[in-house]
């Protein structure tokens, strides 16, 4: 099996000893004004230090640097782009092709990682992506697990990223949705852009799916949290070189349990047993498996 | 500034490409039978889309194809052979969310014009730049772009842009919403939305109940009407003005698009004059199609509360479309119609057409084939013979202004 990349989203800088003690190999921190939907956002001065902070424990770095940007910002992120540079992560997750340009201009094309949630769902896609010189692509959450192996099979795994754990994004919009809402109610909330217990429900169901309003606009999240655990050992003998691990609606703890419980699995332990385990101490977070079994592909006519 | 812009309609069969491009259109996208959005709503096969094709070229006008799913593995099967089938009938574009998709239309097909889709989300000139760069000959542009910022862009940009005026907002960044995957288990991004945004949600704060139960949060979006913005548009250089809807009838077609054409040719006939009685008639035209509540999308702005939908609005309906004209008898003035709607004798009516203003008459005579008077006409596709106000033309429209019940 080759080396694997185990990538946390950190909340607290305390955490970090566990975290690598826990196995994972990477650290991936949000920025102020360069991230969104990421488990915490840090001033630039903070998230300096702490990557220094990261490097000089022995784990590698990656900075988050995710929003869609609109034309007037295209000069502030480039200039952020370069600030951030000289911090010297091993990686930068971007979105917007805008990130790409600039990082071509500025030497820094291997380094960054394609993050755009729905966009590669196929190995030729991502094949394309690589072949442009980015570092790394992050695979679509609505993919099975069927699909997310024949990817493995037909690219490079080692520039493949999977997120395995925590929620995944469902929708994103740059509307502020909720605040557009409550002021239609007639209710306010505090700290609505810290908020990470809002949720909705739909009318006719039962699902609690959290979401976030964040300055840059709204996400909403699916009602589990992915558990990879059943998957783990054929996800990690697939080649696939970066596994992710996000804390959004959960805590560092959290992630580093979820850490021991996939390295426990992959030493030979039960996964259903390890599994039970983790829902025990974390009973709140309605683990689930995502899309990996289910496939998302009825018309219309199939559906009713 | 561009001394042309087109003016895009969606076409979701046959007989409403026709009537998009009678009505004034000067490109019309669809979508065929797979590798499209909409796909299930499509009945385009490719001889359906070569007549379309022919059709389109005796009025100057082109016709696009939306191969803008987000591929999985096993979506590419008969994609080349799809796309030299279209070049081979003489389609001028695809419309394309998939850089593989792109680079295969360049190779294989290399007569067809690759339009990159709102799919992709492009905000910016740096964006459209990269996509230029992957073979992309136009981009359109995400809808969360300000007429400021699509301005900017159309300044940085070598190559068309493109943009919506009106119809359908995705309230989520086009393609990165996968809502109805989760919800109902079809690919929003593989033509099976749901459009679960417009659903009604409960809101919570932890334990602490938000929403009030008798306005439920929801996602939907306000339909945009964008006819204040077509005169900045046409200076800020835009390729085209695009409208969405290819679920929409033949009726709203046929309004939607008479609308902005008259808009956009009086802008670019009278480019010195005050563009706002010009596009206050546009509105006021817009207004008669089937349109759900409306606004300005994010051209002024990010939206706020206004812009959204809380409750099931119904689509506004001003006029009731009645009536297609298919003959006209100069000698006695009769036109012989084909009945939609339920209308009677005495009531007033309003034809319009390509080329025929707005022209509102009473019914006077009315009869049958067979010559039998016919006081009301209340079965589809009954034909009728009727008084005009007018010379009409085989593909004029019949309405009457709603009758308040």
């Amino acid at each position: 099996m080759k080396q694997i990349n185990w990538i946390a989203a950190l909340q607290q800088a305390a955490s970090l000893e566990e975290m690598k003690n826990s196995g994972m190999t990477t650290i991936r921190i949000g920025v102020e004004g360069c991230s969104v939907r990421t488990a915490r956002c840090f001033s630039p001065a903070e998230a300096e230090a702490l990557v220094r902070r990261v490097h000089a424990s022995g784990l590698r770095c990656e900075i988050v640097f995710n929003r869609l940007w609109m034309e007037e910002e295209l000069a502030e992120m480039e200039m952020k782009l370069k600030q951030i540079q000289a911090w010297q992560p091993e990686g930068i997750v971007y979105m917007d092709p805008a990130v790409f340009m600039s990082a071509e201009r500025l030497g820094l094309k291997d380094r960054l990682i394609y993050a755009p949630d729905t966009l590669m769902t196929n190995s030729r896609d991502i094949q394309e992506m690589l072949k442009l010189g980015v570092g790394r692509v992050v695979l679509a959450a609505e993919i099975t697990l069927e699909e997310i192996l024949s990817i493995a099979r037909k690219t490079d795994g080692a520039r493949l990223e999977l997120q395995i754990h925590g929620r995944q994004v469902m929708a994103y919009s740059r509307r502020k949705l909720v605040s557009n809402y409550l002021q239609v109610i007639g209710k306010t909330i505090d700290d609505l852009y810290d908020r990470r217990e809002l949720y909705l429900i739909e009318a006719t169901r039962t699902g609690k799916m959290p979401i976030l309003e964040e300055a840059e606009g709204t996400a909403v999240y699916m009602e589990s949290t992915l558990c990879s655990l059943d998957q783990i050992s054929q996800l990690a003998a697939s080649g696939i070189g970066h596994f992710t691990f996000d804390s959004l609606f959960s805590c560092d703890a959290e992630l580093i349990d979820a850490r021991k419980a996939c390295g426990a699995v992959l030493e030979g332990a039960d996964p259903a047993v390890v599994k039970e385990q983790l829902k025990q101490r974390w009973p709140d977070l309605n683990y689930g498996s995502g899309y990996y079994q289910q496939k998302t592909n009825l018309t219309k006519e199939d559906a009713a | 500034m561009r001394k042309t812009i087109e003016l895009l309609a969606p076409a979701g069969d046959l007989a409403r490409l026709k009537t998009a491009v009678r009505y004034g259109a000067d490109a019309v996208y669809l979508g065929g039978k797979r590798f499209s959005l909409r796909s299930r709503a499509s009945n385009f096969e490719i001889e359906d889309i070569a007549e379309g094709v022919r059709f389109a070229r005796e009025y100057g006008a082109h016709v696009h194809v939306t191969v803008n799913i987000i591929p999985h593995e096993d979506d590419f099967d008969g994609l080349d052979d799809y796309l030299r089938q279209l070049e081979r009938i003489g389609v001028h574009a695809v419309i394309v969310a998939s850089p593989t998709i792109v680079r295969h239309a360049k190779t294989v097909a290399p007569k067809l014009e690759v339009h990159l889709s709102t799919q992709m989300s492009s905000t910016n000139s740096q964006a459209v730049r990269f996509y230029q760069q992957l073979g992309a000959d136009r981009v359109v542009l995400a809808r969360e772009c300000t007429m400021d910022q699509i301005r900017q862009i159309c300044d940085h940009s070598e190559v068309p842009i493109e943009t919506f005026i009106h119809g359908g907002m995705c309230v989520n960044y086009s393609g990165r919403c996968t809502l109805s995957n989760a919800m109902t288990l079809r690919d929003a991004n593989r033509g099976g939305c749901a459009q679960s945004c417009r659903w009604r949600y409960h809101l919570y704060n932890g334990a602490q109940k938000l929403s009030d139960d008798s306005l439920l949060f929801s996602m939907g979006s306000k339909d945009l009407m964008a006819a204040a913005y077509v005169n900045d548009m046409i200076r800020a250089g835009v390729a085209s003005l695009k409208i969405e809807g290819r679920m929409k009838s033949a009726y709203y077609i046929a309004v939607v698009v008479r609308a902005y054409r008259k808009l956009i040719d009086w802008l670019l006939e009278h480019p010195e004059e005050d563009p706002q009685p010009a596009v206050l008639a546009a509105q006021r035209e817009l207004m008669r199609a089937e349109n759900r509540p409306a606004c300005l999308g994010f051209l002024a702005g990010i939206p706020g509360p206004q812009d959204h939908l809380y409750d099931n609005a119904p689509s506004r309906v001003t006029h009731d479309f009645l009536a297609q004209v298919l003959d006209y008898n100069p000698d006695d003035k009769q036109a012989l119609i084909e009945v939609r709607n339920h209308f009677e004798i005495g009531e007033t009516l309003e034809a319009f057409g390509p080329h025929l203003e707005n022209t509102p008459f009473v019914l006077e005579t009315m009869r049958d084939e067979e010559g039998a008077v016919v006081e009301i006409a209340n079965k589809p596709l009954q034909r009728c013979w009727i008084n005009t106000p007018a010379v009409l033309h085989p593909y004029d429209l019949i309405r009457r202004k709603e009758r308040k019940l």
